[in-house]
């Protein structure tokens, strides 16, 4: 089974399709992820997001194509896919009337681990989330930040290399969001492969190596694609102007923006070096009164990928 | 105690002794097995006057320990579904059965856990019950037989109704519609049984017991009550009951592990 595929590769998805009936949840889905990778799932609701980590999480059985993880078809081998990933539903209740510290010894121990590891892990866990003063407390004494990051304590349990998150920052305040931001970009630090769904952009941008944006269960891109944007706003215009900037260096598409007065968006071709672009535009004669490059954040690329709209 | 090292086990063992009414169940258990035991027998005694009769101990015993095990089997149809048909449901009810499904624990294992949990609660509620058992016998007059079977009864009635709530609770979705459903069929085991046999025998007089009829948790009662034995040493009538209800248990835990083995959340 294993030798099927690469070491690196953890992740692979071939044409993996979902239908609920004649809805299409996913649709011939494929894309790789690499071991140690970080990556990030965006779109509107509805996009596909819960239902692609449900599958990878053996919940949700794929009606078409295939997914694998770390050798194992997820439909053929479910058993062995959970031992090797840890899976945070998007609502992961907790036991109330458990104290902090069992949550993720009950984890561990369903991870067959034995008395021994489970005293080591809780304790890493813990000191991970930072529960450690609170081990002794009942969960239904903990702020809904603090349970959130006891929730991600049993998700750790085992060890897995895969970590499937949906959503895991939802609903919680600035501070929670915070320290769960930091448990992920802790766990990227050691080399976790991290797939996580969350409409928090600027949250994912921190820690995501690549992030897929999805629409209608089908990928639209990937942000490793970053096409140079740039806002060129001039000082007066007529009706040559498009085709002349057209014509210059780098430029793959030019785009008027309406709510600018003499404002373009300028697409740039893939490794267009931008100063050699402004340069021809000066030389041109062009009265340049705003050069800026524009479109790089996540918020920009998901606008342009899932909305279909320049910054 | 090697059952102890199923997670699941050892959770619901802490819950319930985290739960209040773990210890308030008991006590009314306790406390009706006290006041039917003090009623039966100021009633024997105040007959045994009026009579002007002498009533023996034994007597006295025989009629305690009937009363002591209608009443605990009573409460066993009335407690056990309560405790098992929320077994699963439960846990997708407050959102720790998904986390729990995609552990590498088998499904199987989950099940039983919550099986053998709640059958392990509900024995202790019986255990606590041994007591007013042994002041029963102390009068005399409760055999060995009457003992054995009666106990054989009441457990197997455990391990049926159990059984037949966790089948249920991987049958239904939430815990209100699991538990009336589960009541339902503790219905007609019940109720429906004595119905079914008693059309039965109107259309048959002939048959005078007939198979579902032993699936009532109550008929080996009554059958020890009208001191029926079987003559039959291979096969007394009174095993029919647990034969029954173990088979039925098979049946549910197989049924309940299929399903909890397709479970997506």
């Amino acid at each position: 089974m294993n030798s099927e595929r690469p070491e690196e590769c953890l992740v692979r998805l071939s044409e993996l399709t979902v239908r609920f009936g004649a809805f299409v949840a996913l649709d011939r889905l494929s894309f790789q992820m690499n071991r140690g990778e970080v990556i990030g799932l965006v779109g509107p609701n509805g996009a596909g997001k819960t239902t692609l980590l449900r599958v990878l999480a053996t919940l949700q059985p794929p009606t078409g194509g295939s997914a694998w993880i770390a050798g194992y078809d997820v439909s053929a081998h479910p058993a062995a896919v959970r031992r090797v990933i840890g899976y945070l539903p998007d609502f992961a209740g907790l036991y109330q009337d458990m104290k902090v510290r069992e949550y993720p010894a009950f984890f561990a121990a369903a991870n067959g681990l034995d008395a021994k590891q489970i005293a080591a892990f809780t304790a890493r866990a813990l000191t991970l989330c930072n529960l450690v003063d609170r081990q002794n407390d009942f969960i239904e004494q903990l702020s809904k930040g603090m349970r959130a990051k006891l929730a991600f304590a049993g998700v750790l349990a085992g060890d897995p290399p895969l970590l499937l998150l949906d959503e895991p920052m939802s609903g919680l305040d600035p501070s929670a969001r915070k320290a769960i931001r930091e448990i992920i970009l802790q766990l990227r630090d050691e080399g976790r492969t991290v797939l996580i769904s969350s409409h928090l952009l600027a949250d994912l941008e921190q820690f995501c190596d690549r992030v897929l944006f999805l629409r209608g269960g089908q990928i639209l891109s990937e942000s490793v694609d970053q096409t140079p944007v740039v806002q060129l706003v001039l000082e007066s215009e007529d009706e040559t102007t498009p085709d002349r900037l057209r014509a210059m260096p780098g430029v793959a598409d030019v785009q008027k923006k309406n709510d600018v007065r003499n404002g373009y968006v300028l697409v740039l071709k893939e490794g267009a070096h931008v100063p050699s672009t402004l340069a021809a535009i000066t030389a041109a004669g062009l009265p340049v009164m705003l050069f800026a490059p524009a479109g790089h954040t996540l918020e920009d690329r998901f606008a342009r990928a899932v909305e279909g709209r320049h910054p | 105690m090697g059952f102890l090292r199923n997670p699941v086990i050892r959770r619901e063992i802490e819950h319930r002794m985290r739960d209040n009414r773990t210890y308030f169940i008991p006590t009314v258990l306790l406390a009706l097995l006290g006041l039917l035991t003090a009623a039966v027998y100021a009633t024997m005694t105040l007959v045994g006057r009026g009579h002007d009769a002498t009533i023996q101990g034994w007597q006295i015993g025989l009629a305690i320990f009937h009363a002591q095990a209608f009443l605990l089997m009573a409460l066993m149809v009335l407690l056990v579904p309560s405790i098992s048909a929320g077994a699963i449901t439960s846990e997708r009810d407050r959102g720790t059965l998904v986390p729990l499904l995609v552990t590498p624990m088998s499904r199987v294992r989950i099940a039983v856990g919550k099986w053998i949990s709640s059958v392990l609660y509900i024995l202790l509620l019986l255990i606590t019950a041994i007591p007013f058992g042994a002041l029963a016998s102390g009068f005399g007059g409760v055999t060995g037989h009457l003992l054995l079977s009666t106990w054989a009864c009441l457990i197997t009635t455990v391990l049926f109704l159990s059984s037949m709530g966790l089948m249920v609770s991987t049958l239904v979705r939430r815990t209100v519609p699991a538990m009336l459903l589960a009541y339902g069929l503790v219905a007609f085991a019940v109720i429906g049984t004595a119905i079914v046999d008693g059309v039965l025998n109107l259309l048959n007089p002939a048959m005078e017991r007939i198979v579902v009829l032993y699936a009532n948790p109550f008929t080996p009662l009554v059958l020890n009550l009208e001191e029926r034995f079987s003559t039959d040493p291979a096969m007394p009538v009174w095993w029919w009951t647990p034969v029954i209800h173990l088979a039925l248990s098979a049946v549910f835990i197989t049924v309940a592990g299929y399903r909890i083995s397709r479970m997506r959340e």
